[in-house]
């Protein structure tokens, strides 16, 4: 019977699977197609991780499912879970070596406990006493048992890793074994020779020649002198292999360096030697360390072609060279020559800490920054070009670690309170540039230790049982922390790291919000104490901000407020869900007590004194405005800081930003917001009348004339484009154009009026152009009657005055009769005109127009009778 | 303008020890100090309580350091210790022995194999073709025999 083992075939046959009743013979044919399609060479290794853990799901008592799953995971260098992988099938098979030999080889890749774990399993392997093998395994379950609680051993480990393994080696495990010796730092000579003897038995039956030719080669690796080798190696034999050796041998036998290069770039021409072969052969003989001048040590190196070892080769020499040349003191050199490593491969971060150190050692200040800031950089590139947010993730903790501490400890001694006292706190809050480099470099170094947390509980900083409610504050705010921190780094690939993280939150959410991916993590309990000592770290830093701030405060000037505004902004980052209980519990605070209550009205302290002193250039002030933005951002709710920014920006002659912000503020006051925020906001309205009326030129606001009252309405009218919502503006345009008279402007102040009510920014703005506009009203209304007066009275007696002076001219009967004419036509007029006046009960008129109705009564009575 | 230290005394200064010295060096290198100094005292009676202000110091950073917990309490406090230590930018082949048999082992093995010569995997880790773990099914393969 030929097995099925074509992908399509296999693809085919599970479809057709899946549709049947899933009988045991279904699902174990399900786990064998699902298996032979993962071992498929030509496969993706995430599919075939993916097939073998769903044939675990159909067959979970088949070894080699969990074998070659902990293969693959070893492979991609996932060490802890292929040994749990290998633990598991080694349950089911417990005799097998060859799942012994691959726990060995996952376990030599681990710790040092682990390694000595795995060397006693290879031991045994070698032994030929398969009895040993079990003591070793109780041991690595022994290992996993105390890594999983307190870390610490019930007993004394067991010695037996210790002692000296017997000089053996299995035929099935030689080649590994010698591997492994090799690589130690101190190889037993023993066992190496064992594992040869081993080799060259079988290379003697003509079973591994090529096995132990390579075998050899790794010899001269290892350091042995060619004439060893040459003993040991195969000899007479025609095979590619044993080829190999010899010219690796005739090439380590060079005599002088020029030789050893003209013979090695021969052997890459006729590719007899591996590249990596060739390079290290070098290496080991002329690179640092081998007492050739530097200059010929770097020459040499020009015969090579350009292959990518061999520009490793380079760097290599140069970068032993710099290092000499650093702990030489020979600066500008070591300098010179990691620059030249730079230049071969601009993106190595240890070349990049070498050129930060170096800037730092000799306090340059042109190089200091850009070092810095290019090794801060690669740490993040790395980590965001290969979209593993744990490469380097040690090494970014480290760095900003180190640098917060340096940056603290410039002003303050190293004891065992973690607040500083008040001597250095003031001193370290006047050094401005030491402050921002430990709030920044806390920050990061906050970010990479939460995201070093394998437990989602942990990494998001929730307990196990979070509500769903809980879960999406914490991530919520991580995502805001993550933002805060980042912002303002121009670094290549910023923007990458950052939804990096924003991906490892979400599927920490995910993962704490299913119960069965919370049931299986086994890191929550495991980093319980270092999650304590982090929350604990975090509690201080907001709790020592809180000190600095006050401490600015204290200086009432405006001066702080960056740098306030700044800590304000690391400050009230800071996960207080969590750390609150822990304040409570710790005594620090009431039950009652709303620390970031707290922590806004140390700002809000600090705020006020903004134009304390007054600023002596418009970029002080415009550094202000930006420091109070930042305070609006951070409590939106809190109208204090809009109130004061807005003046700032009035300040810093800005004042349509000023107006803006003002608008904006009041317009997203919440509806429910409190009685105490809500008595703001008169005081915002202020502030955007104070910024409308000073548009209109101080000398117009008060205008004594109607030429000048009608250039006020033209300023108050432009300002009024540039301010519609000021109230104050337009009550004010009202009562000029009312001072001007007439039945037009008293409309339009009506009009003005009545848009000022619609457009009312608060209620008490409302009704004080509520009740202008009543007022103006009423001013209309008697503009309107005026106006009638006016109307019937003016013409009457303008036409009595051209007929007196007719009359005056011309004297006689016609004259006469017209004058009288005029006289009586105006008496009525002006008898109606005051009858008017008397039921609007204007005083005045009424009085006026009696007088003049006299008048023209004396006048007509006065005009002589008709000659008839 | 704010530049870091790296010339601040450390325990390991004191021990003039790395800071990825083991435990054994560390304890070592104390005892040896330790040693230095009293017969140092005995030899230079003027300079005594100089000399043993010196080796209370030494014993300080000995005890500090020789105790896995505090040394990691330590290190933690004063990360720039670890940091700031010149690197080897020197790839795997050339820095770490160890890498260096992996790497060349595999390059070795793979240079004969490309030239058609069979070279047997160390282990599973090397192995490509994996058809001897695959098991005759009778629903896959038809009936067997």
């Amino acid at each position: 019977m030929s097995m099925v083992r074509a992908r399509d075939a296999l693809l085919d046959a599970l479809a057709a699977l899946r549709d049947q009743e899933p009988t045991p013979q279904v699902r174990l044919a399900i786990a064998e197609a699902e298996f032979r399609l993962a071992v498929d060479p030509d496969v993706d290794r995430d599919e075939a991780i993916a097939r073998l853990r769903a044939a675990i799901v159909q067959d979970p008592f088949l070894p080699k499912l969990n074998l070659h799953l902990g293969r693959l995971l070893h492979k991609a260098g996932k060490h802890r879970a292929a040994l749990a992988e290998y633990r598991q099938a080694l349950r089911m098979a417990p005799g097998s070596r060859r799942l012994h030999l691959l726990l060995a080889l996952a376990l030599l890749e681990l710790g040092k406990e682990e390694r000595d774990i795995g060397q006693s399993l290879l031991t045994a392997l070698n032994s030929g006493e398969p009895d040993k093998l079990p003591a070793a395994v109780a041991a690595f379950d022994e290992l996993v048992r105390r890594q999983g609680t307190d870390g610490k051993p019930d007993a004394k480990p067991a010695r037996e890793a210790k002692t000296r393994a017997a000089n053996r080696s299995a035929p099935d495990v030689w080649q590994v074994s010698l591997v492994e010796q090799l690589a130690r730092a101190k190889p037993q000579r023993g066992q190496i020779t064992a594992h040869l003897k081993a080799g060259e038995t079988r290379a003697r039956d003509g079973s591994a020649v090529a096995e132990f030719a390579v075998a050899c080669v790794m010899l001269l690796v290892a350091g042995d002198s060619p004439r060893d080798v040459r003993k040991l190696g195969p000899t007479g034999i025609d095979h590619p292999a044993v080829a190999l050796l010899e010219a690796a041998l005739e090439l380590a036998e060079a005599e002088t360096p020029e030789d050893f290069v003209k013979l090695a770039v021969a052997r890459l021409d006729s590719e007899a030697l591996p590249v990596e072969l060739v390079c290290w052969l070098h290496y080991s003989r002329y690179g640092p360390g081998s007492g050739l001048p530097p200059v010929d040590m770097v020459r040499l190196l020009d015969a090579y072609p350009d292959l990518d070892c061999v520009r490793e080769l380079r760097l290599s020499v140069l970068d032993g060279l710099a290092r000499a040349a650093w702990a030489d003191e020979r600066l500008a050199e070591a300098q010179l020559l990691w620059r030249e490593c730079a230049a071969l491969d601009a993106h190595r971060v240890p070349t990049a800490v070498n050129l930060a150190l170096l800037a730092a050692r000799t306090k340059s200040v042109d190089d200091y920054g850009p070092a810095w800031a290019r090794l801060t950089e690669l740490m993040y590139l790395h980590a965001a070009g290969t979209g593993e947010l744990a490469l380097l993730l040690d090494d970014r903790r480290t760095l900003h670690l180190a640098l917060s501490q340096q940056s603290r400890s410039r002003h303050c001694a190293p004891s065992s309170s973690p607040y500083p006292s008040d001597a250095e706190l003031a001193a370290w809050v006047a050094d401005v540039e030491t402050v921002e480099v430990w709030l920044r470099e806390w920050d990061l170094y906050y970010l990479n230790e939460r995201l070093s947390f394998r437990a989602p509980t942990h990494l998001l900083g929730v307990r196990p049982n979070a509500t769903a409610e809980e879960l999406d504050a914490a991530r919520e705010a991580f995502v805001k922390s993550v933002d805060s921190t980042l912002r303002g780094q121009d670094w290549s690939g910023v923007a990458v790291f950052r939804d990096l993280v924003v991906k490892r939150v979400n599927e920490a959410h995910a993962a704490v919000s299913d119960p069965v991916e919370q049931a299986r993590d086994v890191y929550h309990d495991l980093e319980k104490p270092r999650a304590a000592r982090l929350a604990d770290e975090a509690l201080r830093r907001g709790l020592l901000l809180r000190n600095m701030i006050r401490e600015l405060a204290d200086k009432k000037s405006g001066r702080h407020l960056a740098l306030g505004a700044e800590m304000a902004r690391r400050q009230l980052t800071l996960p207080w869900t969590v750390l609150t209980p822990i304040c409570v519990e710790r005594g620090l605070i009431s039950e009652d007590d709303d620390l970031v209550e707290i922590f806004e009205r140390d700002l809000i302290s600090l705020a006020v004194h903004w134009d304390e002193p007054e600023a002596s250039t418009r970029a002080e002030w415009d550094q202000r405005a930006a420091a109070l933005a930042e305070c609006v951002a951070l409590v939106p709710g809190r109208l204090e800081f809009a109130v004061l920014w807005c003046r700032t920006l009035v300040a810093a002659e800005r004042p349509d930003e000023g107006y803006a912000a003002a608008i904006a503020a009041l317009e997203q006051q919440a509806a429910d917001a409190d009685e105490e925020a809500r008595s703001l906001r008169p005081v915002l309205v202020g502030v955007v009348d104070e910024i409308a009326q000073t548009a209109v030129p101080e000398h117009l606001r008060s205008p004594s004339t109607p030429d000048a009252a009608r250039r006020t309405i033209a300023a108050a009218r432009s300002a009024l484009e540039r301010y519609p919502r000021s109230g104050a503006l337009r009550r004010g345009m009202a009562d000029v154009l009312l001072q001007l008279g007439g039945e037009a402007h008293a409309q339009e102040a009506i009009e003005l009026l009545s848009d000022a009510i619609d457009l009312a920014l608060d209620d008490e703005d409302r009704v004080k152009s509520e009740t202008k506009l009543a007022a103006t009203r009423g001013a209309a209304a008697e503009a309107a009657v005026r106006a009638k007066i006016e109307k019937l009275t003016e013409p009457a007696t303008a036409r009595v005055n051209e007929a007196i002076d007719e009359l005056r001219r011309d004297y006689g009967p016609k004259a006469l009769a017209a004058a009288r004419l005029a006289l009586r036509a105006a008496i009525t007029a002006v008898a109606e005109a005051m009858a008017m006046a008397e039921r609007a009960q204007f005083a005045d008129d009424v009085a006026r127009l009696g007088r003049q109705l006299e008048q023209l009564r004396t006048a007509e009575s006065e005009l002589p009778q008709d000659e008839e | 303008m704010f530049m870091i230290d790296l010339g601040a005394e450390s325990f390991y200064t004191v021990l003039g020890v790395s800071p990825t010295a083991t435990a054994a060096e560390i304890r070592q290198a104390r005892d040896t100090l330790v040693r230095e100094l009293r017969e140092r005292q005995r030899r230079e009676p003027t300079r005594r309580a100089e000399l043993e202000a010196r080796q209370k110091t030494v014993n300080t950073a000995g005890e500090e350091l020789a105790r896995p917990a505090k040394r990691a309490q330590y290190d933690r406090d004063n990360a720039h210790l670890r940091f700031f230590t010149v690197r080897d930018a020197a790839a795997g082949i050339f820095a770490d022995r160890a890498d260096r048999v992996e790497v060349l082992y595999e390059a070795i093995s793979a240079h004969l194999r490309a030239r058609g010569v069979a070279v047997r995997p160390r282990s599973d880790l090397d192995r490509e073709e994996f058809f001897a773990d695959m098991t005759p099914n009778s629903v896959l393969d038809g009936p067997i025999g």
